[in-house]
C-alpha cells in the first residue's frame, strides 16, 4: 500500500477517532479542574483553544503537546475521511452519515464562528444612550482634547499595538497629532500604587507613583492594563511623561503647543447601526433573599431618528441586523431606592447565530434515525428467541 | 395604681401531647422563607435537618416527636426545647475547644447544655469568621455552624416568645368597652382582646398609659426573631410580616389597620388559650383559614396542603426501602434457587422463571410508581418540569434509569436488567437522600431568574437527566458482569454474558443520543439567552466527557478495539464519569450552573470513586485471567 494511501486510511481510521475521543477527554478533564485553581480563561486558552500546550517535568523537562484547537482540527479530518468518505454506503447507515455530517458542521461553524463573531459589553446608566458596545478583554489608548468641543476627534491606538509594546518601548505618531509618543512598556494587569521605602528601585516611578504588575485575574475581564507613557514634541523634545492606568479617575494631562491633551486607557469600543437609550431598569429579588426574580431593562432603538421601544429580560434578549443584545447584570447591587441604576447587556454580533441550531437538529435527526433502526430490529430478533437461563 | 411586672421569661412548662390533628394543621400554616410561601413542615423540616441532620428528635421524655411537632413546642414551649438534644456535632474537639466534656465522638446537644459556653462560642466563631471558608479547619466549620445554628434557634424560639410574656396586673385597666382585669396573665391573653377592640376601633389611640407601657415593650422581644414571616400583609408588598413586625406597626400608627391586623388577632386569640387544647385547635384553625385566602387571593402558593402531605408521607423514602427490598429479592432469584428443588426439570424450572420474572417486575414498578408519583406532585407543586435543581435530578434520573432497565428487561428477558433497575433505584434515592441530608435546605427552593424558563429546564434537563440516567443503568449492569465473573466463572452460560454486553451496549447509545441531544439543547438554550453557544462551563464539560467516553466506546468496539470485558470495564469508568459530571464538578465550585454547588457530598463522591477503582482493577484482572485461558474470545460478541 503506498503511503499517501495509508495515512489516509489512518485519518479515517476508528483507532484516530478513538485516540482522538480519549485525549480530548483527558485535555477536558484537566481544563475543568485546572479552572477552579485558575479561572476559567486561563485554562480556556491553555487547554481549550491552544493548538498545543507546554508542560514542565521536574520544572526543567518541557513536555510539548497538543491542545484542544490542534486535536478537534484532525478530529474534523478524522470524521470527513472515515465518517462520510470512506464509510459503508446504505439506507440503514444514513443516520450515521447525517449524525456525521452535522458533527463535522457544527465543529466548522464554530471555527468560522469564532473568527466573524464579536462579542462585548454595553453598560448604560438610565437615561443614558450608546451608538458603540466595548469589547471587555481589549483595551486602547486614546488621545483627545478635554476642553475640545467637538468630541469625536479621538486618537487611538489600539489593542493590536498596545499588547505589542510589553516590556519593550513603541514609538507612535499621527499625522494629525502634534506630538509623537513613546510607551515604556504595558502591563496588561496592572495597579496604580504610591511609591515608598519598599519599591523596587528598578521600577519607573512617576509623581510618586509606579504601576505594580498584578497576577492574572480569575476572570481575564477583570484584568486592568497600565502603561508608561512618554511625549515627544516635532523637534523630539521631552514634554512629558507619565502613567495611564485603566481605573485612574483622571486622565493623564499634558500640554502641547498651549493645548491641554489628555491620555487614557478605556475598552475598545465597536460601533453599533443604532443608538440604543436605557430608559429605565427594573429588578427585583424574591421576596426576603437575595436570588434574583427578575431584571429587565426598558430600552429605546433609534434607527434614522425612528424609535422603536422594547425590553431586554433574562432569556429574552432583542435582536437587531446581527446584533443581539443580552441582559447580563446590573448594578450598583445595594443600591437605595432612588439611586439611578446602571444595566449591562451582552453584545454579540455573529452571522452564524443560528448555525449551531441547524447542525444541532440534523445531529439528533440522524442519532435518531440510527438508533430506532437498530432496536427495531434488535426487538424483532430477541421476541423470536427462546427466554435464556443463566446456568447450563 | 397598676404595678407591672414584666419578667420577659417564658414559662417553663412541659408541652402537652398534641393531638395529631393540631400538629397537621400547624404543619399546614404557610410561612414566607427562602423567597416562596411554604407549609410550615416544610420549613420545619430542613430547619430541624440543618440542626441535627434528621427530620425528627427527641422530647425531654425521650419520646420521638416530628420536626412539625418540634416546631410547634420551640415556637409555644420554648424552655421546654432548650431541652431537646438537636444540636449535632460531629467532632469532639469542637466540644474541648468550647470546654465542654463528651464521652462520645459524635453525639447531638441541647440548647441548655450549650448555653453555658454561649459566650465563648460566639466569640470563637466572630473569630472565624473573618477566615476564607477554604482555609477553614474542620473544627473552626463546625464551631461556626454551631453558632449559626445557635443563634437561629435562639431567633426561632423568640418568634412568639412575646404573646407567652408574663405578665401581672395590680389593678384593672379599662377603655370603652373594653377592660383588664387585675391579676396574671400573658401576652397573648393582654393582646387578644385589645386587638379585637382595636380592629372595632381603627381610629382609637387612647391606651390605659400602663398597657400601652406593656405593649410598646412587647414586639421588641419579637423583633430579634426577624426569621417567622407568617402573616401577609395586606398591601401590594411581597414581603410577608412577622407578627412583632405587625404588633409594632399596630402600636406605632394608630390607623394601621386591614387584613395583617386580623391575622394577628386572630394568631393571639389562639396564643391566648393554648392550655386548652380544643380551644386552641379551633383558633388555630380560624388563622389557617384566614392566612390560607390570604395567600390564595395574593396567588402566592396554591398546594400548600398538597406540600405538607408530600413531607408527611414521604414517598421518597418508602420508595427508596421498596427498591432496596426489590433489590434483595432481585439478587437472590438471579441464584435461581427453584433448580435446587428440582435440577432436572428444565420446563419446571423455565416456569419458575418466568413467574419470578413477572414478580420481580410487579414488585419494581411498585416503588417506581411512587417515585413517580413524588415527581409529578413536585411538579404540581412546583408548576416547573420534573427537573429544575440537582436534587430533582437525581429523583427523576433514579426514574428514568429504573424505566430504561424494565424496558431492556422486557426487551431482552434478563432477570439482571430487573435486578440493575431495582439497584439504580436504590442507589438514585440514596444520593438525592444524602444530598438532601447534607445540603438541608428546601429541596423546592425559588429558581433565579435565569433558570425562569420551562421550555429549556423541560427539554435540556430532563433529556440530559436520561441520558445520565442509562449511563448509570450501563454501568451497573456491567458491575454485574464484573461480579459474576468473578463469582462464577465458567458456571454461567456465555448466552448470558453476551445478552449482558449486549444490553449494556445498548444502555450506552441510548445514554449518548439522550446525552448529546441534551447537551446541544443545553448549548442552544446558552446561545438564546448568553449569545454562545459553548462556555467551557464545568458542567457543560462534563457533560461533553460522557459523549467523548461514548463515542470513543463505541468507535472502539466498531473497530475491533473493544469486545466483551473492554465494554463492560469501559461502561464503569463510564459511570465514573456520569458522576464526576453529574455531581463531581459541583464541588469545584466555579462555573455558571451554580444551582447545584455543594461541598456537602464530597466524602460520599471520594468513597465512590475508590471503589470503583477497585471494581476496574478487578475487572482488569478478571480479563487478564480469561485471556490466559483464551476465554475471552475476540470476536464481537453483538
Amino acid at each position: 500500500m503506498s503511503f499517501p494511501r495509508t495515512i489516509a486510511r489512518f485519518l479515517a481510521s476508528q483507532t484516530l477517532a478513538v485516540a482522538l475521543f480519549v485525549y480530548l477527554l483527558v485535555l477536558l478533564y484537566m481544563g475543568t479542574v485546572e479552572q477552579a485553581e485558575k479561572g476559567l480563561f486561563a485554562a480556556r486558552e491553555k487547554y481549550f483553544e491552544s493548538l498545543y500546550l507546554v508542560f514542565w517535568l521536574f520544572g526543567a523537562l518541557p513536555l510539548v503537546l497538543p491542545g484542544a484547537g490542534l486535536v478537534l482540527s484532525l478530529l474534523a479530518v478524522n470524521l470527513f475521511a472515515g465518517g462520510l468518505i470512506a464509510a459503508p454506503r446504505g439506507w440503514s447507515r444514513f443516520g450515521l452519515f447525517l449524525t456525521h455530517l452535522g458533527v463535522l458542521g457544527l465543529i466548522a461553524g464554530m471555527f468560522v464562528s469564532n473568527r466573524l463573531s464579536v462579542h462585548g459589553k454595553l453598560t448604560l446608566f438610565e437615561g443614558e444612550s450608546a451608538d458603540y458596545f466595548e469589547t471587555s478583554r481589549e483595551w486602547e489608548l486614546i488621545f483627545y482634547r478635554p476642553n475640545a468641543i467637538e468630541t469625536s476627534s479621538q486618537h487611538v491606538i489600539p489593542y493590536r499595538d498596545l499588547v505589542k509594546t510589553s516590556n519593550r518601548v513603541f514609538e507612535f505618531g499621527a499625522v494629525s497629532l502634534p506630538f509623537t509618543v513613546r510607551i515604556n512598556g504595558y502591563l496588561d494587569n496592572a495597579e496604580s500604587r504610591p511609591a515608598g521605602p519598599l519599591t523596587p528601585e528598578d521600577v519607573p516611578v512617576i509623581d510618586g507613583f509606579f504601576l505594580q504588575q498584578s497576577p492574572a485575574p480569575q476572570n481575564i475581564e477583570d484584568a486592568i492594563p497600565g502603561l508608561y507613557l512618554s511625549v515627544y514634541e516635532m523637534t523630539g523634545t521631552e514634554t512629558a511623561r507619565g502613567i495611564v492606568w485603566g481605573l485612574a479617575r483622571n486622565p493623564f494631562q499634558f500640554e502641547i503647543d498651549g493645548q491641554v491633551w489628555a491620555a487614557a486607557l478605556q475598552h475598545k469600543r465597536n460601533p453599533l447601526p443604532f443608538l440604543l437609550t436605557l430608559n429605565r431598569f427594573e429588578h427585583a429579588f424574591h421576596p426576603g433573599t437575595k436570588i434574583p426574580m427578575h431584571f429587565i431593562s426598558h430600552v429605546s432603538l433609534y434607527v434614522n431618528d425612528i424609535e422603536q421601544e422594547a425590553r431586554i429580560e433574562m432569556n429574552e434578549p432583542l435582536r437587531h441586523q446581527e446584533y443581539t443584545l443580552y441582559q447580563s447584570s446590573w448594578g450598583p447591587p445595594d443600591a437605595a431606592p432612588g439611586v439611578r441604576r446602571y444595566s449591562v447587556f451582552t453584545v454579540v454580533r455573529n452571522p452564524m447565530a443560528y448555525w449551531p441550531l441547524y447542525t444541532c437538529c440534523i445531529i439528533l435527526f440522524g442519532l435518531v434515525l440510527h438508533f430506532c433502526w437498530k432496536p427495531a430490529k434488535n426487538v424483532k430478533t430477541a421476541s423470536g428467541r427462546e427466554s435464556e437461563t443463566l446456568c447450563d | 395604681m397598676i404595678a407591672l411586672a414584666l419578667a420577659f421569661q417564658a414559662r417553663a412548662e412541659t408541652p402537652p401531647r398534641w393531638p395529631a390533628e393540631t400538629v397537621r394543621l400547624f404543619e399546614r400554616l404557610p410561612i414566607q422563607e427562602g423567597g416562596r410561601v411554604k407549609p410550615m413542615a416544610s420549613y420545619a423540616r430542613y430547619s430541624l435537618l440543618r440542626f441535627s441532620g434528621k427530620t425528627s428528635c427527641v422530647d425531654e421524655q425521650g419520646r420521638r416527636v416530628s420536626a412539625g411537632e418540634w416546631l410547634l413546642n420551640s415556637l409555644l414551649y420554648p424552655v421546654a426545647a432548650r431541652e431537646y438534644p438537636i444540636f449535632r456535632v460531629d467532632n469532639p474537639e469542637v466540644m474541648t475547644a468550647l470546654g465542654l466534656d463528651t464521652p462520645q465522638k459524635r453525639d447531638r446537644y441541647a440548647y441548655k447544655r450549650l448555653a453555658p459556653v454561649r459566650e465563648k462560642l460566639l466569640d470563637l466563631a466572630r473569630g472565624y469568621s473573618a477566615i476564607d471558608d477554604r482555609q477553614r479547619t474542620p473544627v473552626q466549620r463546625q464551631l461556626l455552624k454551631l453558632a449559626l445554628d445557635l443563634l437561629e434557634f435562639e431567633a426561632l424560639t423568640g418568634a412568639l416568645a412575646f404573646f407567652q410574656t408574663p405578665i401581672s396586673l395590680k389593678d384593672e385597666a379599662h377603655l370603652p368597652g373594653l377592660s383588664w382585669a387585675a391579676g396574671d396573665c400573658t401576652g397573648a391573653q393582654l393582646l387578644a382582646p385589645w386587638l379585637s377592640w382595636r380592629l372595632q376601633h381603627p381610629q382609637a389611640d387612647a391606651l390605659p398609659p400602663e398597657i400601652a407601657l406593656i405593649l410598646r415593650n412587647l414586639p421588641q422581644q419579637a423583633r430579634i426573631a426577624d426569621i417567622f414571616t407568617i402573616i401577609p400583609p395586606g398591601d401590594e408588598s411581597p414581603e410577608w410580616l412577622t407578627p412583632g413586625t405587625v404588633l409594632d406597626r399596630v402600636i406605632a400608627s394608630p390607623g394601621f389597620s386591614g387584613e395583617a391586623v386580623v391575622l394577628l388577632a386572630y394568631l393571639a386569640d389562639a396564643m391566648a388559650s393554648i392550655h386548652d387544647l380544643p380551644v386552641f385547635q379551633e383558633k388555630l384553625a380560624r388563622f389557617h383559614s384566614a392566612v390560607t385566602v390570604q395567600t390564595q387571593l395574593r396567588k402566592e402558593c396554591r398546594h400548600l396542603d398538597l406540600e405538607a402531605f408530600y413531607l408527611r408521607v414521604n414517598l421518597v423514602y418508602w420508595a427508596q426501602v421498596l427498591f432496596i427490598a426489590v433489590f434483595l429479592g432481585a439478587s437472590m432469584m438471579l441464584l435461581e434457587p427453584w433448580r435446587l428443588v428440582a435440577p432436572e426439570d428444565t420446563r419446571a424450572a423455565e416456569k419458575s422463571g418466568h413467574r419470578a420474572d413477572a414478580l420481580l417486575t410487579g414488585a419494581i414498578l411498585t416503588p417506581a410508581l411512587l417515585l413517580a408519583c413524588a415527581i409529578v406532585i413536585r411538579c404540581i407543586i412546583r408548576g416547573r418540569p420534573p427537573a429544575t435543581t440537582l436534587y430533582e435530578t437525581m429523583l427523576f434520573g433514579a426514574l428514568a434509569a429504573v424505566l430504561i432497565s424494565l424496558g431492556i428487561a422486557v426487551l431482552y428477558r434478563q432477570r439482571t436488567a430487573l435486578a440493575a433497575a431495582a439497584f439504580l433505584g436504590a442507589l438514585g434515592l440514596f444520593l438525592a437522600n444524602r444530598y438532601e441530608m447534607s445540603e438541608a435546605r428546601d429541596t423546592m427552593p425559588a429558581l433565579a431568574a435565569v433558570l425562569d424558563t420551562n421550555f429549556w429546564l423541560a427539554t435540556h434537563v430532563t433529556t440530559v437527566v436520561i441520558g445520565y440516567g442509562a449511563g448509570l443503568l450501563a454501568s451497573v449492569m456491567a458491575h454485574g458482569y464484573i461480579l459474576s465473573k468473578f463469582l462464577f466463572f465458567r458456571a454461567l452460560r456465555p448466552a448470558y454474558y453476551r445478552d449482558l454486553t449486549r444490553m449494556v451496549y445498548g444502555a450506552i447509545c441510548f445514554s449518548l443520543v439522550f446525552t448529546m441531544a441534551g447537551t446541544l439543547l443545553g448549548g442552544i438554550w446558552a446561545a438564546e439567552s448568553w449569545g454562545r453557544f459553548w462556555g467551557w462551563d464545568p458542567k457543560e464539560n462534563g457533560a461533553l466527557m460522557i459523549i467523548l467516553w461514548q463515542l470513543a466506546l463505541i468507535h472502539a468496539k466498531r473497530g475491533g478495539l473493544a469486545h466483551e470485558a473492554g465494554i463492560h470495564l469501559a461502561a464503569i469508568f463510564g459511570g465514573v464519569i456520569v458522576i464526576f459530571s453529574w455531581l463531581g464538578v459541583n464541588q469545584l465550585g466555579v462555573g455558571l450552573h451554580a444551582y447545584g454547588f455543594t461541598s456537602g457530598m464530597q466524602k460520599t463522591l471520594q468513597t465512590f470513586y475508590l471503589i470503583e477503582l477497585g471494581v476496574l482493577v478487578l475487572g482488569g484482572a478478571i480479563k487478564l485471567r480469561d485471556d490466559w485461558r483464551h476465554l475471552d474470545a475476540p470476536q464481537d460478541p453483538l
